[in-house]
C-alpha cells in the first residue's frame, strides 16, 4: 500500500499548485519537501502556520511564489532569513504574502476539512490583518447579533504529512504534538502522508490521531523523514541544526552551499517576475 | 556590582508577577524563561499552556521551541492546535498570556508583522502567530519587551494585536467598565442587541455574565465561577462584541514596569530596575513617557532567582 516517495511527489504535486506542508514544530515533513524541490516544483502557493525551516529552504531554493502563514520565525532562534530575503529584497524573486493568526489559520483549516466555506472566530478584531478583506472579514452571529470575525476557509490542493507509523492497509497514526495535521489532511484535495514505519498492527495509543486510508493520496515509508525536527518516540529535535539554520541562511552564497551540498537545485533569479 | 544586568531582571520582575495556580500560556523567547523561571521559585504549581497544544506541561528543561518533546511527553493533556486557539485560548481559559513586541505605543497595541508597509515593509518580522486571541482573550496580558525608542513608538507600524486600541479605550479600563466603541471603530459596543454589559471584573473573577439570553441561565453554570485554583472561564462574560480580557496589565522591560493609568490606560512607568534612572527611561522612549508619582523600586533578583535563571539558561534539567 506504500509508493516510493518520488513517485507520489511526481504524481500529486504539480507546477502552480496550493501545497501545505504541515506540522507543529513536530513531524515536519522535511524529506517530502526536499523531494519537492529536487523534482523542481516552481510557482506553489505554500500554505503552513509556522513556515519555520523548511519553508525557508523552499523559499530560498525558489519554489514558491506565494505565502499563506501565521508565524513566520525561526522558533527560539530568530528569523527566517530566505523568508526575510524574499520579502524584503525579492530574492530570489518576488514572494507574494497573506497572513493569520494562528487561531485564524487553524480555523480556515477546520473549515476546509469540514467543506464549508469560512469559519468564524472572536480574533482578529482591531488589527491591521482584517485589512486583507479577501480572506478575513466580519460576521453577524444571527442568533445574539455578536459581530464576529469571519476567515475564509484553506483547502490546498495537496497537504503533505510526517507520521510515525502506517499499518499494511495505508491507514496512519500519529501522536505526541499532533498540532493540525488532522485538519490541514481532510482540507486538502490529495494528502500524502510519509511515515517511520509499516506495522502490522497499530498500538493502543490514547490521544493518536488516525487517518484512514480512504482519505489519504499516497503513504510513504521515509524513515526520519522529518528530520531536523522529530517524531515522537523515534527521534528528538536537531536542535542544534535550528541554531546552526540560522548562520547558513543569513547569507545567500552560504545557503546556495547548503543547497549544492544537498542535491537540492536553486532556481534561477528572477526567472518569472 | 553583581553579576545580574538589566535584561535578567526583565526575566526575574516578569517571572514573579506570575502566582501558584494561574494558568499561563507561554510563548517563545523572554516568556518562555520567565514561565518556567516562575515554576522554578516561587509558583511550582502555575500551570504552563503551549500554543503546540501542550496543557499543564512541566518541561524538564528549558524548551528552545514551543514544541519540543519535553513539553508533549510531560504534559497533562496534548490537544490539537484548533482545539488549544478555540476551546482554550479563544473560550477565555488562560489566566496570563505573556507577548513580546517587536513595537509597542502608548496604548499597549502590539507589532510583530513589518516595520515599514505591509506590501513593502523594510523588514519583515516573523508575524502574529498566536498574539491576537492571546491579546483578546487572555484574563491579562504581561508584555515582556526590550525599551528603546526603536520598540516603545508613537504609533506601530502595524497593529498585529489589540492592547487598549488606538486611543486607549476601545477596551474598559481597569477600573471600571467605560469601554467606548469596538477596536476598529465600530460604534458603541451597546449596538450589539444583546446590550453588552461590563466586560468582567478582572482577570481572575468571573465578570457579570451579561443580562442577555446566551449569557444567563444553566448553561453559564461552570464557566463563570473562577474556584480557588483559578479553574472557569477567565475572561468576562459570554455576550459582547471585541476583545474580552483585561488587556496588557503590565509591560515589563529591562528599565522597569510599566502599567496602564487607571483613567486613560496610557501606559505608565510605575516601578524602575535597581540602578536605572526616570531620565534614563525617558530616553529610551518614543513617545512622552508618563512617571507614575512615587514611583516604585524592583527588588533585585535573588540568589535564589539568579541561580535557577541561570540553570535555565544552560538548559540544565531540574525534576519535573
Amino acid at each position: 500500500m506504500t509508493v516510493p516517495l518520488a513517485d507520489a511527489i511526481a504524481e500529486h504535486v504539480h507546477d502552480g499548485d496550493t501545497v501545505a506542508l504541515e506540522g507543529f514544530t513536530h513531524l515536519i515533513p522535511f524529506a517530502a519537501a526536499h523531494e519537492i524541490a529536487r523534482q523542481g516544483r516552481r510557482q506553489l502557493t505554500l500554505v503552513r502556520m509556522t513556515p519555520d525551516l523548511v519553508y525557508d529552504q523552499l523559499i530560498g531554493l525558489g519554489v514558491a511564489d506565494k505565502l499563506v502563514f501565521s508565524y513566520g520565525g525561526n522558533p527560539g532562534v530568530g528569523s527566517l532569513h530566505r523568508l526575510r530575503d524574499a520579502v524584503e529584497n525579492h530574492w530570489p524573486h518576488r514572494l507574494a504574502v497573506q497572513e493569520h493568526s494562528h487561531a485564524g489559520l487553524a480555523n480556515a483549516y477546520s473549515a476546509g476539512a469540514a467543506r464549508l466555506p469560512f469559519a468564524v472566530l472572536r480574533g482578529y478584531r482591531g488589527t491591521d490583518l482584517e485589512e486583507q478583506r479577501d480572506i478575513i472579514s466580519r460576521v453577524t452571529c444571527p442568533f445574539t447579533g455578536e459581530e464576529l470575525a469571519a476567515v475564509r476557509a484553506v483547502n490546498p490542493d495537496v497537504t503533505v504529512i510526517h507520521a510515525q507509523l502506517a499499518d499494511r492497509d495505508g491507514n496512519v497514526m500519529l501522536w505526541g504534538i499532533t498540532g493540525v495535521q488532522r485538519e490541514a489532511a481532510l482540507a486538502a484535495k490529495r494528502a500524502i502522508v510519509t511515515v517511520e514505519e509499516v506495522v502490522d498492527n497499530f498500538p493502543e495509543h490514547t490521544g493518536a490521531v488516525i487517518l484512514p486510508n480512504w482519505v489519504l493520496a499516497a503513504v510513504c515509508v521515509v524513515p526520519n523523514g522529518a528530520w531536523p525536527s522529530y517524531a515522537a518516540g523515534y527521534s528528538v529535535r536537531d536542535n542544534d541544526f535550528y541554531l546552526e539554520w540560522d548562520k547558513i541562511s543569513r547569507d545567500r552564497e552560504a545557503f546556495l552551499d547548503w543547497a549544492a551540498a544537498n542535491g537540492l537545485p536553486a532556481g534561477k533569479e528572477d526567472t518569472h517576475v | 556590582m553583581s553579576d545580574w544586568d538589566s535584561a535578567d531582571m526583565m526575566n526575574v520582575a516578569a517571572a514573579r508577577e506570575l502566582k501558584n495556580g494561574d494558568v499561563c500560556l507561554v510563548g517563545v523567547g523572554p516568556p518562555n524563561l520567565a514561565a518556567n523561571l516562575a515554576r522554578r521559585t516561587h509558583a511550582p504549581n502555575c500551570r504552563l499552556v503551549y500554543e503546540s497544544g501542550a496543557i499543564d506541561a512541566k518541561p524538564r528543561r528549558l524548551p528552545l521551541s514551543i514544541g519540543d518533546d519535553d513539553l508533549a511527553a510531560t504534559a497533562i493533556a496534548v490537544v490539537s492546535v484548533p482545539e488549544m486557539f478555540n476551546f482554550w485560548v479563544g473560550a477565555g481559559r488562560i489566566d496570563v498570556g505573556f507577548l513580546g513586541a517587536a513595537q509597542i505605543d502608548r496604548f499597549g497595541n502590539i507589532n510583530t508583522t513589518v516595520i515599514g508597509s505591509h506590501a513593502h515593509p523594510t523588514t519583515r518580522l516573523p508575524g502574529a502567530g498566536g498574539a491576537p486571541e492571546i491579546a483578546a482573550a487572555a484574563g491579562r496580558v504581561i508584555v515582556i519587551v526590550k525599551q528603546s525608542p526603536r520598540t516603545f513608538v508613537e504609533q506601530v507600524d502595524f497593529v498585529s494585536s489589540v492592547g487598549y486600541g488606538p486611543t486607549g479605550r476601545e477596551r474598559r479600563t481597569p477600573n471600571g467598565d467605560d469601554r467606548i466603541a469596538g477596536p476598529a471603530g465600530t460604534g458603541p459596543t451597546a449596538a450589539s442587541p444583546m446590550g453588552a454589559g461590563p466586560m468582567g471584573a478582572g482577570p481572575t473573577g468571573a465578570g457579570p455574565m451579561g443580562t442577555g439570553p446566551t449569557g444567563a441561565g444553566p448553561m453559564g453554570t461552570g464557566l463563570t465561577g473562577a474556584g480557588p485554583m483559578g479553574a472557569g472561564l477567565t475572561g468576562a462574560g459570554l455576550t459582547g462584541d471585541g476583545p474580552r480580557g483585561a488587556g496588557p496589565t503590565l509591560v515589563i522591560t529591562d528599565y522597569g514596569v510599566l502599567e496602564p493609568d487607571p483613567e486613560t490606560n496610557e501606559l505608565t512607568m510605575t516601578r524602575l530596575h535597581q540602578g536605572v534612572t526616570v531620565e534614563a527611561a525617558r530616553e529610551a522612549t518614543g513617545w512622552q513617557l508618563k512617571v507614575a508619582d512615587g514611583i516604585q523600586d524592583v527588588p533585585p533578583p535573588t540568589e535564589t532567582e539568579l541561580a535557577a535563571l541561570r540553570s535555565l539558561r544552560n538548559r540544565e534539567t531540574a525534576d519535573a
